[in-house]
């Protein structure tokens, strides 16, 4: 059992908030992912409930034990909190060889050297790493060091694993097997897990849910598929994978959806979208995947650009004063200059702000 | 052909055109040789040779000589006592200033850093005024127990042992704190969140990690205690207590027995081996790879909470300041500002006559200071210049056989001052193809260069190191040549390195003492050689009157120095 709970979570260095009011339960056994742009708060979200940052406001409690609370009356020092952390610089420690530095918790807990021995050779069979237990860290790769501080972070199996990015400094084929080997532990090992990442296709990949942070505060928690397709605000939406922003107003409503007219084209182009109109002035957010070709498709338009990516295709079509990107499979062979109808499947409105339009639309 | 001949002009990557560098090479060799290879090869013969003959009886005789044996262990054990006593304490105030929230940490850095730039002869001679047998704090201490007697005094062994310490920590500290703070914080907060209380941390992997750094320290200062003359020379002459610098300069001095330079130079050649069992120790040290720190990105590091130890803590070190920089800086102000050495502090025996005596009243004061501004000066431009084209050899070109030329630059450092004074003596006590430099200020240049050349080549080796090969080929590229491309590109960027470098020369240049006392001659002598030689003849007051005025100097050039490098850095 490992309930997670963060309180009203705030960090302010000075007059700067750098984590403001953050609430978030995690429950026993989930993967949830902390995502954000660089600055947004995250690391330092994850060192308070690490215990190497007090709290400016709020309180972080697990199964119902105040680990840090912001009047002072508690801080819990890391080491008394019972988790396991791997750092993006991976932290293994240089003068110890890969069995010690795994061995480290266990012996720290004063383990009988047996169950020392028998555990952490088990935590080093699980990250395949069991050959190389008298190595020094200087003598393995980067993906090599990155298996060590999970081994030791998994290895007095902890109640909460932290991961703060712990791929972002490995190469793009070992990150892609790492996520899915990272997966495969926390679900045979039903760990709690909070992870850290600024890279939304890993969050995607891996989290039961997904917490998005914009300067300091969380925008929108849900399910990675939930945040995809119902971003809170535009910024979420073109933060997770890419959307394209046409602006329009709203003609007219019917049964649930509403009919957009988009800036520039004629009002018997206009677009049906499912669900309430937010405002006069809207965001139609439209997902490159969710444009289709369809010769009875409401939008006309002209491909300006086309780029092969082996598993499809990509294309820029201008309609009338909107460009949008179009992603398509192997099969839709299409010239530049080449004339088409699209239908859009999906979409989402958003009230139209100044900070929408300024932010929002720059989905090429 | 054309085919062949690409792979080799890859292989050797030239940057600037053939004719310039050859003549650049040549020069730079031509330098070295005047500067490190002679000196060093007069000083072995030196030692080798007796009438003309090739004879060990030179060592035979050092070696037969009890005061001379004697010397070694002198110099063993006041240098490992200050090593010891040295490393405990630049390592402690190392790790309290970049590892714990004591309070005012910048100013404790700076404030840290003081004693070093006093120089060890200086700070002696100050020390003499605090704890010399009529020193003031011996009178403090007569007069307030009614004792006849001083509470210590500073003459011999524990007093160079305690000088040495205050003086050469600063070696360690400045060590140490570039490896904490280059530390990954990471490493410890995984041994925190792995369960270990800070104690234990401390222990299984902060002094770990630190270790190889507290080591290349410890022989940094082991070294620099070896090599020191200043202080034996202030604090051990009036006990007769020799270490090995100053038993050679003794030696030398001695006219009156043959073979002097001879027997001083195999003395010397003592020096030269221990100090090349300690460079081959520091090269294993800092090559153990398996202490290579992996640094990550740069996150601020935990910080230890002192907690109720905080103002203890913050005293101690105020007072240690204070032991430090403050007594000795005020007691040569006293010194300087009483009517005689000795007298009660009261203000009837105040006075600024000694301080208007030695600006105006002693010839060889002013031309004492206009000595040393230009040596200083000189050295370091010539420096400046020496470097950047070696630096440009090792660390750009990569020519082959150019780590000779680091390894000759280290020589004359390595070795303690005393040695490459006897060896300059060597080589140049008769004219060379009809120069004459013994006897002149031009000897002492010459010294002074190729002691401190090694201050310009690490900082502009650094320095280049940091300017990434391709801002050169991106030049090259856009159509500039090769020294286009250096003088328009390399050169501003490294400007701030050549500004450090040059300030590294002439700051301990200015006030040199070792070199500058075996080599002066009348008319050339040089700030510390009068200072030293003023304290020598009893006339405290006037040497304090220009210890203060040099270590104000000495203050104000730190200043200018770390504000030239900030706009250096800014713009």
């Amino acid at each position: 059992m490992a309930e997670l709970v963060l309180e009203g979570v705030s960090k302010a260095y000075g007059t700067v908030w750098a984590v403001r009011d953050v609430t978030l339960a995690v429950a026993d056994g989930e993967f949830v992912t902390l995502l954000g742009p660089s600055g947004c708060g995250k690391t330092t979200t994850l060192r308070m409930v690490a215990g190497f940052i007090r709290p400016t406001a709020g309180r972080i409690v697990l199964d119902g034990r105040v680990l840090s609370a912001a009047d002072g009356s508690v801080l819990l020092p890391p080491e008394r909190r019972g988790m396991g952390m791997v750092f993006q610089s991976y932290a293994v420690w240089p003068h110890m060889t890969v069995f010690d530095n795994v061995a480290y918790p266990l012996r720290v807990a004063g383990l009988p050297r047996h169950e020392v021995a028998a555990r952490t050779r088990r935590t080093l069979e699980l990250v395949h790493l069991e050959g190389l237990a008298g190595q020094h860290p200087h003598q393995l790769s980067g993906g090599q060091q990155q298996r060590v501080a999970l081994a030791r972070a998994l290895v007095n199996e902890p109640a909460v694993l932290l991961l703060d990015e712990p791929l972002s400094n490995l190469d793009a084929k070992l990150r892609e097997e790492m996520r899915f080997e990272i997966q495969d532990l926390q679900r045979r090992l039903r760990i709690t897990v909070v992870y850290v990442t600024h890279d939304q296709g890993e969050a995607m990949v891996l989290s039961d849910r997904i917490a998005v942070m914009v300067g300091g505060r969380i925008v929108q928690v849900g399910a990675p598929d939930d945040l995809y397709e119902r971003p809170a605000d535009p910024f979420v939406a073109s933060f997770l994978g890419v959307a394209n922003f046409l602006g329009g107003d709203v003609v007219g409503t019917d049964g649930g959806a509403a009919w957009v007219r988009l800036d520039g084209l004629p009002e018997a182009d206009s677009l049906r979208v499912p669900g309430a109109a937010p405002a006069a002035r809207v965001l139609v957010c439209v997902r490159p995947e969710a444009l289709v070709c369809d010769p009875a498709g409401p939008l006309r338009g002209q491909v300006v650009r086309r780029t092969y990516l082996g598993n499809g295709l990509d294309y820029l079509v201008r309609i009338g004063p909107h460009t949008v990107r179009l992603a398509a499979g192997p099969d839709l062979d299409l010239r530049v200059g080449e004339e088409v109808r699209l239908a859009v499947r999906r979409a989402v409105l958003y009230p139209e702000t100044n900070a929408t339009t300024s932010s929002g639309r720059s989905a090429t | 052909m054309r085919e062949a001949a690409l792979p080799a002009a890859r292989a050797r990557s030239p940057r600037l055109a053939g004719g310039v560098l050859v003549a650049a090479g040549v020069v730079l060799v031509a330098a070295l040789a005047l500067l490190v290879v002679y000196p060093s090869v007069m000083l072995v013969v030196g030692s080798l040779v007796a009438d003309g003959r090739l004879t060990l009886a030179h060592y035979w005789r050092t070696f037969q000589d009890r005061a001379a044996v004697a010397t070694l262990g002198n110099s063993l054990v006041v240098s490992t006592a200050a090593t010891v006593l040295g490393t405990a304490l630049g390592t402690v105030l190392a790790w309290l200033v970049t590892r714990t929230d004591l309070p005012g940490r910048r100013h404790w850095d700076t404030l840290l850093l003081l004693p070093y730039m006093i120089p060890p002869f200086i700070g002696a001679i100050a020390w003499v005024y605090l704890l010399g047998p009529a020193g003031y704090l011996n009178q403090l201490w007569m007069a307030l127990t009614g004792s006849p007697d001083p509470l210590v005094v500073i003459y011999g062994p524990s007093g160079i042992v305690f000088a040495l310490t205050l003086y050469g920590y600063p070696i360690v500290y400045a060590t140490m704190r570039g490896v904490l703070q280059q530390m990954n914080p990471a490493l410890e907060e995984a041994a925190r969140i792995a369960g270990a209380t800070p104690a234990r941390l401390l222990r299984d992997v902060t002094v770990p990690l630190m270790l190889p750094g507290v080591l290349a320290g410890a022989l940094l200062l082991f070294m620099s205690s070896l090599a020191n003359f200043g202080i034996p020379a202030v604090i051990g002459f009036p006990a007769r207590y020799f270490v090995l610098p100053t038993r050679i300069y003794r030696t030398i001095l001695n006219f009156d027995l043959p073979n002097n330079l001879q027997i001083a130079a195999a003395l010397s050649m003592w020096l030269v081996a221990i100090g090349v069992v300690l460079l081959f120790l520091q090269r294993r040290v800092l090559r153990s790879s398996r202490f290579v720190v992996v640094t990550g990105q740069a996150t601020a590091p935990s910080r230890v909470e002192l907690g109720r130890w905080a103002t203890p803590i913050a005293a101690a070190l105020g007072a240690f300041v204070a032991i430090g920089a403050a007594l000795p800086v005020g007691a040569m102000l006293l010194t300087a500002a009483t009517r005689a050495y000795g007298l009660p502090p009261v203000l009837e025996n105040l006075t600024l006559q000694h301080f208007e005596t030695v600006a105006v009243g002693i010839p060889k004061v002013p031309r004492a200071v206009a000595n040393s501004l230009a040596l200083a000066s000189g050295a370091a431009t010539i420096i400046v210049v020496l470097a950047l084209g070696i630096a440009y050899l090792i660390a750009r070109l990569r020519v082959r056989g150019a780590h000779l030329l680091d390894v000759l630059v280290t020589i004359p450092y390595a070795v303690p001052g005393t040695v490459v004074a006897l060896a300059m003596i060597l080589a140049w006590i008769r004219p060379v193809l009809g120069v004459h430099l013994y006897n002149t200020i031009w000897i002492i240049l010459l010294a002074y260069v190729a002691r401190f050349l090694i201050f310009g080549v690490r900082t502009l080796m650094a320095g280049l190191s940091q300017v990434h090969d391709s801002l050169e080929e991106a030049a090259r590229i856009s159509g500039a040549s090769g020294a286009r491309a250096f003088r328009e590109i390399t050169l501003p960027i490294i400007r701030p390195s050549i500004a450090a470098g040059w300030f590294l020369v002439f700051v301990p240049a200015v006030t040199e003492l070792t070199l500058s006392i075996l080599l002066f001659s009348v008319g050339n002598e040089t700030l510390g050689v009068v200072i030293y030689g003023l304290h020598e003849e009893g006339k405290f007051a006037l040497a304090a009157a220009g210890a203060f005025l040099v270590t104000t100097m000495l203050v104000g050039i730190h200043l200018v120095a770390r504000a030239v490098s900030l706009r250096e850095l800014v713009t």
